[in-house]
């Protein structure tokens, strides 16, 4: 699907305003909460709102509960189209956490017990304790359904990448086997992470995406963001003297990324990872071929100055983009021009342009470059993430603007998606 | 001939219970709901300790439980540093919030003692020990917007937190746990710490620890620390401590250590059912046993720890579990010693 140069993307998740949650979940809705919604939707002009501004208002009959629902979602694709981005989902209102919402429908697992996140926050972790078994389920096909019938962006799902769904688990079926074969339990513990996460890969992430390829209508490309929080955070897998003791041939992550993306027609795979030390990645992300954008978080840890300069773009995340030229790595890559951690605040305008201007001057390749948020958007108020992607996407055009005037580049060519 | 015995270091996780009372003031964050929150981490707290006595862990601490992360109580009580966005801590799913540093740095009072259960360990009638994260550590995690250099920051933080282990001292505290990340990840990461880093990383210890002469660990966690341990030598602690996950125990046994060591021998990023929890004393005592040679034959304490503060790589059962492993693995050895 073409579109323009630096093309815009939130990463997946919207903050779950209360309102809007409860619409979802077909729950009361304050009289409060029902004025707030109606409100930001009038806001971002959602069509048909007098038809949902009666569901919602006398939320009470089965019939309203499903409208109010659709209201809800409909907010969440309107709310992202509204702000300007290229690529839209549902917000991920209907999933509980990015963790919790893939591993409870699939068999094999077990409740462990709350696993401290930060602050005050929890997940509620699961051990692997029998064969994984895909439940048919269907609730990423719900989901994509509803968004392909109603987006009038390129559509881009999020999916949590097998390798994250086995860091945050406990293993107690793989493992059990290999720590009675290895001496060295770090040894052990490799070889029965690679066994989970490929097991996944195969009989749950590959059938998602297969079940979502055939949902598509009228042959329109869907994107896959494969999200991987988890992908550099265990150090060792990236040692070489490890991976050749263990017999592998590549970190069980990149191994991954190839085991999930086989070549689907119609299917684009992303990958979206946060929060890490992305220098191992490379040179492996080399090896792999079938995806099409790495979208890495930049902005936090940047300096929150204007300038195309190494002295104001500090963050880690420019690093790897710097590393990623000198390895000669040709993907797209999604460079995070604004933080959304909890408290975070909208980034200047010249800022966000500058951030662009500079990851395109390093790539000295502006069609490798897209604007995306560093990460989900959970933890921020509605509020913050509408100013958010207002300078997300006014940065993105004036970053257009500026590379036409130096270059005499032409933005409004279509580049491919 | 060495002596053992066993700790447990930094945050320890909360219970089932306590996350329902933290969960219970975040939905509604009344007067009510938080007198049962805070009632809910000193009971938490209290059931700690208590395990500890019983598993025979000294020194004991308090588990940090109320803690947000293991900074934020220099982070959010600190002049010159304000609260920041979050970070991945080091290998886990948990997260701290960046200090940015916005001035100089210090404090006109002691500040992890009101972080610090001490009624309640004193009252445990125990010996106990403080944790805090070196200060090279929080100077590296810090987003700089004052100091010329990290070393002035981590300085001035050094005395900070000096005046704290006085405070310590003066409460009864015995030893101190100084939890230090960063180095030995670095050394993975290829961003190695060049002499003259590791001379005022050592200086920084020194600084903390002048005035109150507590008997101090300092623990390389989350990296290995094999290429460090030289210069580990002359550093002013009584023990050196390494997880065992990361630094190769064959690593250590190539040295000859005049201190103690705090071996993080209990392999903790892993969950273990009920048939290898039985197994697991006699890998950590195995463990501890290749590190034998490094104690140089001479009259030095091991202590058996896990190889990284439990908080954020474990549920409440499955840390207590592994602390009773923990404990049986000091028994095999105190057999065999």
């Amino acid at each position: 699907m073409p579109t323009r140069l630096f093309p815009t993307q939130e990463i997946g998740s919207l903050p779950r305003d209360r309102a809007f949650l409860n619409l979802i979940k077909r729950q009361p809705v304050t009289l409060e909460q029902k004025v707030s919604a109606l409100s930001w939707g009038q806001l971002i002009g959602i069509e048909d709102l007098p038809k949902y501004k009666q569901a919602v208002w006398n939320l009470s009959t089965g019939e309203d509960k499903e409208l109010a629902r659709e209201f809800g979602i409909l907010f969440a694709i309107r709310f992202i189209e509204h702000l300007g981005y290229d690529r839209v989902w549902n917000g991920e209102w209907p999933r509980t956490e990015m963790y919790d919402y893939d591993v409870e429908h699939v068999g094999g697992f077990r409740r462990l017990g709350w696993q401290e996140s930060y602050d005050g926050r929890r997940y509620m972790k699961r051990a692997l304790t029998a064969p994984i078994e895909y439940r048919d389920s269907e609730y990423y096909v719900e989901e994509y359904s509803f968004v392909q019938d109603h987006a009038k962006r390129q559509v881009k799902i999020p999916i949590t990448d097998p390798h994250t769904i086995q860091t945050w688990s406990a293993d107690h079926y793989h493992l059990p086997r290999y720590l009675t074969q290895e001496n060295d339990w770090i040894l052990a513990r490799l070889k029965a992470a690679r066994e989970f996460t490929l097991d996944y890969a195969r009989k749950i992430t590959v059938n998602h995406i297969r079940r979502i390829a055939k949902e598509r209508k009228d042959n329109t490309p869907v994107i896959i963001q494969l999200d991987g929080p988890a992908a550099v955070t265990q150090k060792n897998e990236y040692e070489r003297k490890l991976l050749k003791r263990a017999g592998f041939s590549l970190p069980i992550y990149v191994e991954m990324l190839n085991e999930t993306t086989p070549p689907i027609d119609g299917i684009n795979y992303h990958v979206h990872s946060c929060l890490n030390h992305y220098r191992l990645w490379l040179p492996y992300l080399l090896e792999v071929k079938s995806i099409e954008q790495f979208s890495i978080e930049t902005a936090n840890g940047d300096s929150d100055q204007p300038g195309t300069t190494e002295k104001e773009r500090i963050g880690r995340g420019f690093e790897f983009i710097r590393l990623a030229k000198e390895h000669g790595f040709k993907k797209r890559i999604g460079v995070g021009v604004a933080s959304t951690f909890e408290g975070a605040t909208p980034p200047k305008p010249e800022v966000v342009r500058d951030r662009i201007l500079y990851a395109a001057k390093v790539l000295e390749d502006p069609e490798q470059v897209v604007a995306t948020l560093d990460c989900g958007q959970r933890a921020l108020d509605l509020q913050t993430a509408h100013q958010i992607g207002i300078a997300v996407n006014l940065g993105a055009q004036m970053a257009r603007d500026a590379f036409e005037k130096m270059y005499g580049y032409d933005s409004a060519k279509a580049v491919s998606a | 001939m060495a002596s053992f015995g066993a700790c447990v270091i930094g945050k320890y996780p909360r219970s089932d219970q306590t996350w329902d009372a933290v969960k219970r003031h975040q939905t509604d964050p009344s007067p009510k709901t938080l007198s049962a929150l805070e009632e809910a981490n000193r009971d938490d707290s209290r059931a700690f300790i208590r395990l500890q006595k019983e598993q025979q862990m000294s020194p004991i601490i308090d588990g940090s439980l109320d803690w947000d992360d293991l900074l934020k109580p220099y982070t959010g009580s600190l002049e010159g540093v304000r609260v920041g966005g979050i970070e991945r801590w080091y290998e886990t799913n948990t997260f701290y919030y960046t200090p940015i540093i916005t001035g100089r740095v210090g404090s006109r009072e002691p500040i992890l003692l009101r972080y610090t259960r001490v009624a309640d360990l004193n009252s445990s009638q125990r010996p106990w020990a403080a944790s805090l994260v070196s200060p090279y550590t929080f100077s590296r995690l810090a987003k700089n917007h004052h100091y010329r250099s990290r070393d002035e920051l981590m300085f001035d933080l050094a005395e900070a937190q000096a005046e704290d282990l006085k405070a310590f001292k003066a409460e009864g505290c015995s030893q101190v746990h100084i939890l230090e990340p960063e180095p030995a990840v670095r050394e993975i990461l290829g961003l190695n710490l060049d002499k003259d880093e590791r001379h005022q990383w050592r200086e920084a210890i020194r600084t903390l620890l002048k005035k109150s002469n507590l008997t101090s660990g300092l623990f390389l966690c989350y990296g290995d620390a094999s290429t460090l341990i030289d210069d580990l030598l002359d550093f002013s602690v009584d023990y050196l401590g390494f997880d065992l996950a990361r630094t190769p125990a064959e690593s250590l046994a190539q040295h000859t250590f005049s201190k103690g060591l705090m071996l993080g021998a209990l392999y903790s990023d892993i969950s273990l059912q009920a048939d290898l929890l039985e197994e697991e004393p006699g890998r950590i005592a195995s463990l501890v046993r290749k590190v034998l040679p490094a104690s140089d034959g001479g009259s030095q304490k091991i202590y058996l720890t896990p190889n990284h503060e439990l908080s954020t790589v474990s549920t409440r059962g499955e840390a207590d579990q592994r602390l009773k492993s923990l404990s049986r693995a000091l028994r095999i050895l105190q057999g065999a010693s």
